[in-house]
């Protein structure tokens, strides 16, 4: 069975044939989920409440990408813990940030790394809180794109932006991001630290006024 | 950026290529923004570098490993599904067009009845004048004759500014022409009613909008999956 066939018998409330595409997108959905709230129990209860939710809505799936259509709920879900925590406090996401420490990595062991570009755990851990530094509508953006390989198009119905926006966000994401390892670059493999070095004064204009322009911009 | 100056290109700036070069790298420009930019890119070595340190950055993005699953997150039982359209949805915007529906009748109402009864109160005028104006000329001579005090009693009814003339004309017309004055509309009644129709017309208005707005809050809600 494809895909389509199991989201025909999910309508008709086949749980197995649903819990197949769990199976399929459950990775990639906890993924989007832990990179954008950093706090693994909230990342599991957002993406079970957004499979819950995607069962009990089935019917609304109009076609088009399934996976595209599951992380619109998930990132409504994530909207919702970022707005809550946002109301009390008592961990933000701005802490981790602050205080320049690498998360705690929640690395699959059993993945092997490419073998073009080993990454040391520290860099890794850099990268993840560059991607933390942007603002919540570029960062998705990013992930959605660069981690998840999603199209411009797919990433349009995720985030509920249109496509011009899904650019300018993607755009000032990526500079605000190089920014950031550009003030890193030591942990950068020697063959790419050359292009940070070169570029790092006119990226970190680029990305400040990116980033100012996106929290100021209507 | 294809803009034309008296028949030459503008040249790009350097925030406009930095702008650029993502969805360059996506293969997301045209044809003539991608030919620009390759142009511009092979005389500047700083954008040259700037896409390579872009390419760089997203390769580390795209090798980063996925994050370790916690737990199966396949369900256990099927949950209800939940029914197509929400039930308050349908209440609420029947409620809505119902409360448009009254406020336009109601707009309606206060636009058209004042001119109905204008036209009412002049045609009465006209009718009633005819008989008055020779009464009202000829009273001083005929003050005590009982059928020509008869007249006023009809005309004075007729609108507010006849009645002085009468009372002018005719001194024992005077206390005639409160008594008929229920006949005809009154200004008073009129603008009682004028303003009661306003005040409907308001809270219809402001009902319809209410929940208009309810009705689309419910709608987006249910459409975005809450």
């Amino acid at each position: 069975m494809d895909e389509a066939s199991w989201i025909s018998a999910s309508r008709a409330g086949d749980v197995k044939a649903f819990n197949q595409l769990v199976v399929t997108h459950q990775s990639a959905a906890y993924d989007l989920a832990y990179r954008m709230l950093k706090n693994p129990d909230a990342a599991a209860d957002v993406t079970q409440d957004a499979f819950l939710s995607a069962f009990t809505h089935l019917h609304q799936f109009r076609g088009g990408s399934f996976k595209a259509w599951l992380f619109r709920i998930v990132l409504n879900r994530v909207y919702d813990h970022l707005r809550a925590l946002q109301r009390h406090p008592s961990s933000s996401l701005d802490g981790m940030v602050d205080d320049e420490e690498s998360p705690p990595l929640q690395i699959a062991d059993s993945q092997p790394l490419p073998e073009e570009i080993t990454l040391s755990r520290e860099l890794m851990g850099r990268i993840e809180v560059g991607l933390a530094t942007l603002p919540p509508d570029q960062r998705v953006t990013l992930i959605l794109s660069d981690i998840q390989g999603m199209s411009y198009d797919e990433i349009a119905v995720a985030t509920g932006a249109s496509l011009g926006t899904v650019k300018s966000r993607l755009s000032r994401a990526r500079g605000g991001l190089r920014a950031y390892l550009g003030q890193h670059r030591e942990l950068l493999p020697p063959s790419q630290r050359l292009y940070f070095e070169r570029t790092d004064r006119a990226a970190g204009k680029v990305s400040a006024r990116a980033i100012d322009g996106e929290q100021t911009g209507p | 950026m294809k803009l034309k100056l008296f028949g030459r290109k503008r040249e790009l700036k350097h925030s406009e290529v930095l702008e650029q070069l993502s969805p360059y790298f996506d293969g997301r420009l045209e044809a003539g923004e991608r030919m620009r930019l390759e142009l511009h890119l092979q005389s500047c070595q700083g954008c040259s570098a700037e896409l390579e340190a872009m390419r760089a950055a997203s390769a580390l993005l795209r090798t980063l490993p996925p994050t370790r699953l916690p737990r199966d997150f396949t369900l256990q039982f099927a949950p209800r599904p939940v029914v197509a359209t929400p039930g308050p949805f349908w209440a609420l915007r029947l409620a809505s067009g119902v409360a448009a529906a009254a406020f336009v009748a109601l707009f309606a109402a206060s636009a058209l009845l004042p001119a109905v009864w204008a036209r009412q109160s002049d045609s009465t005028v006209t009718y009633q004048s005819r008989p008055q104006a020779p009464q009202t000329l000829s009273a001083p001579s005929t003050a005590s004759s009982q059928a020509d005090a008869a007249a006023p009693k009809r005309a004075a009814p007729a609108s507010a500014p006849v009645a002085p003339a009468a009372a002018l004309g005719a001194p024992d017309a005077a206390p005639v022409a409160p008594a008929a004055a229920p006949v005809g509309p009154p200004a008073a009644d009129g603008n009682s009613l004028e303003s009661l129709l306003a005040t409907l017309e308001v809270t219809a208005g402001s009902l319809a909008l209410l929940l208009g707005l309810a009705a689309a809050t419910v709608w987006w809600k249910h459409k975005s999956l809450g």
